[in-house]
């Protein structure tokens, strides 16, 4: 993902986790977890990834980074209901939508060692320990 | 195709019930060849990684079959045809290594009701809906045959757990070997509630050490249980249990990463052996006196209509075709609940209470389910399979109720007992090939209406269960439609003593060839409504027992 990609997939990701008293999708980095899976188990959604992005971007007339969460949202609840424009996103943005979500979730609740989940941020904010190392046997976690 | 010397059996598949066959053959002299298509894993590829196990394969899974190279079909309800790989939805997957399923299960130890062996005797007059379309029958063996079978496999392997409160299990000899593991918040809660509407709740057996038994230590109620190798190894498997018995005999070998092709016929229709590839991709012969299927029901099925001959053009035990029909594994269904004060305590395996009150006796249902909290969730699980209603899929809110509701909610389900549906098969692919050019499995057709109607039921029990232990809210979790297979598949190659209706007799062997047999969840008739690996086992047992008793 080249960095223009990275800021704009940064945008998308922290409309669906925000943060708030805890960090969100941006800070736990989801977009790492997304860009590292790219090159592995979703290898084959690259291209499907770099056309969403190109979309949203021009849906947003190329401010999509810059716009407010609540404009972000707005945008991303036409896709989930398949409403964004056929021009852009032929089956209205239902199938990327949903793709994304996915991917967002598996990067903020899943296990650190790949990529996202940084610092535990998720486990902390619904309070379970983190990785023991073997056993039970915990060691210390600096954030 | 070389040769290798010949063998007086030839196991197939080292899950849950090969290596007690294994074991039991082994012990009574025979040398054994077991031949396994996976991989030796232990204690130290526990893990411990939410996104990828057995449970959860959100970027594959460790325990195979490999992704590439091991394709399914798939046959939706209209019609389509899905290509699936084996991480995949639908592939109704099982663990290919040694141990199986057994070695990242669950774990929980189920003898089947007595009912359950005689389905059409209990149900067939007094609910007619259930037989109708159904292959509905009663096993050709009593719970009183399996009685001592169950005990043995207890007792072998491990299992821990308190049956006492339960009043509607069968006669047993003996109790468990082990205490069960104590009581987690979430099932003190469930207990009480439980009670409330005068149910008789009690401690689900686990094949797991709650103390130190066969040398192995007990659980260390970590997160990371079903769907991973347990890193204390206190789960009991049969890759920890009776396989390194069999090894110590000195009279079998095991070869691994083996993937047999065809089992091989004379021309008298008798089996001579099978036709095994190497991980090598080379191709072997080795002669035995007896095979042995062990594959589990779709993988076993799959084996038997590949092993085409001329006097087999069907495929092998398949004169009737009756070979891959009926493929049944668990519906669940349940409820789930939230809660005002923590119900979450960090404590695993996670599963510890069950009712089994509505197993049998349902009014006008042809049973029922055991019902039980669910096994420890992972944070990623809950995100992705709990959900209150009108609660958004996204955004702040759903963060909020993930941060609210992580540690206070409890899921409530069990395995819905199922009509056996002539159907529901297993068939292999006229086209698809995996990676070793063996048509590939292909599974079609959905479930019963009953199983959907007993299934609904069980909701509406399960919510009741909640709301009684205090939940502020609760919603059901209804069956889906589909093909019914995962990691409870079963009855492909049905027990019977008609060899017109079935496949195998009561010994499990094929009725057209005297000397193959069928050992794994391929021979339930019916499956319970309950997890059906004890009963593998202590079919494998029984089986065992009669070969080396009635073949010397």
């Amino acid at each position: 993902m080249s960095p223009e990609q990275a800021v704009l997939l940064e945008a998308w990701v922290d409309a669906l986790i925000p943060s708030d008293q805890d960090a969100g999708a941006r800070d736990a980095g989801v977009v790492q977890y997304i860009d590292r899976q790219l090159a592995r188990k979703y290898k084959r959604q690259q291209p499907a990834y770099r056309e969403a992005l190109a979309a949203i971007n021009l849906l947003a007339e190329g401010q999509f980074a810059q716009i407010t969460l609540e404009e972000r949202t707005e945008f991303l609840t036409a896709m989930e209901k398949g409403e964004a424009p056929k021009t852009l996103f032929p089956d209205g943005g239902k199938a990327i939508f949903e793709m994304v979500l996915a991917h967002t979730m598996q990067g903020f609740y899943g296990s650190p060692r790949h990529g996202g989940n940084k610092d535990y941020a998720s486990w902390k904010m619904i309070g379970v320990p983190p990785l023991p190392v073997r056993g039970r046997q915990q060691y210390e976690v600096k954030s | 195709m070389s040769a290798l010397p010949r063998v007086k059996a030839v196991i197939i598949g080292a899950g849950a019930g090969g290596p007690i066959v294994a074991k039991e053959l082994t012990q009574a002299g025979w040398p054994v060849v077991l031949l396994e298509r996976g991989q030796w894993y232990t204690a130290n590829d526990c893990r411990k990684d939410d996104l990828r196990n057995q449970r959860n394969s959100t970027l594959g899974h460790p325990f195979g079959p490999d992704d590439d190279g091991n394709p399914r079909v798939v046959v939706t309800a209209n019609g389509q045809q899905r290509l699936v790989e084996p991480s995949g939805p639908g592939y109704s997957n099982n663990a290919a290594c040694v141990g199986g399923g057994t070695l990242s299960y669950g774990a929980m130890a189920w003898r089947f009701h007595p009912n359950d062996f005689q389905m059409k005797t209990v149900y067939g007059a007094q609910v007619p809906r259930a037989v109708e379309g159904s292959t509905l029958a009663d096993w050709p063996i009593t719970y009183d045959e399996l009685e001592p079978f169950y005990e043995k496999a207890e007792w072998e392997l491990g299992v821990s757990g308190d049956v006492s409160t339960d009043p509607f299990h069968g006669p047993r000899n003996k109790p468990l070997p082990m205490p069960p593991l104590p009581p987690t918040r979430e099932h003190l809660i469930l207990e009480k509630g439980a009670k409330a509407l005068g149910l008789h709740p009690f401690h689900i057996p686990m094949l797991r050490n709650s103390v130190p038994y066969n040398g192995r230590p007990a659980c260390m109620r970590c997160r990371w249980c079903v769907g991973f190798a347990c890193e204390v190894d206190a789960k009991c498997g049969t890759q920890n249990t009776v396989l390194p018995t069999a090894l110590n005999t000195g009279l079998l070998e095991l070869r691994l990463q083996c993937m047999v092709k065809e089992i091989l016929v004379d021309e008298h229709g008798k089996a001579t052996g099978v036709a095994y590839f190497d991980r090598q991709g080379q191709l072997w012969e080795q002669p035995a006196e007896h095979v042995i299927v062990s594959g589990s029901a779709i993988e076993s099925a799959r084996l038997l209509l590949n092993s085409k001959s001329r006097l087999f053009p069907q495929g092998l035990g398949n004169r009737y075709d009756w070979v891959g029909r009926n493929l049944q594994g668990h519906t669940y269904t349940g409820a789930f609940g939230l809660f005002d004060q923590d119900t979450y305590d960090d404590v695993g395996p996670g599963a510890g209470i069950a009712i089994c009150d509505y197993n049998h006796g349902n009014p006008d249902l042809a049973g029922g389910a055991m019902l039980a909290n669910e096994f420890i969730r992972l944070p990623y699980q809950f995100v992705s399979g709990l959900r209150a209603p009108g609660v958004p899929r996204w955004g702040a809110a759903h963060k909020e109720f993930v941060r609210r509701f992580y540690r206070r909610s409890i899921a409530v389900q069990g395995p819905t007992q199922e009509m056996p549906f002539f159907e529901s098969r297993v068939t292999v692919d006229p086209q698809v090939r995996d990676k070793l050019g063996i048509p590939v499995a292909r599974l079609s057709g959905n479930k019963h209406p009953h199983t959907i109607e007993i299934g609904d039921a069980m909701t509406a029990k399960a919510e009741a269960w909640l709301k009684a232990s205090g939940a502020i809210q609760t919603w059901p979790k209804k069956a889906g439609q589909g093909t019914s297979g995962g990691q409870h598949q079963a009855g492909t190659c049905r027990m019977g003593n008609d060899p017109r209706t079935s496949v195998v007799d009561r010994w499990c062997r094929l009725h057209e060839v005297e000397n193959v047999h069928v050992v794994d969840g391929s021979v339930h008739v019916t499956n319970g409504g309950f997890n059906p690996v004890l009963t593998i086992m202590a079919n494998a047992y029984r089986v065992a027992g009669h070969l080396v008793g009635g073949a010397k």
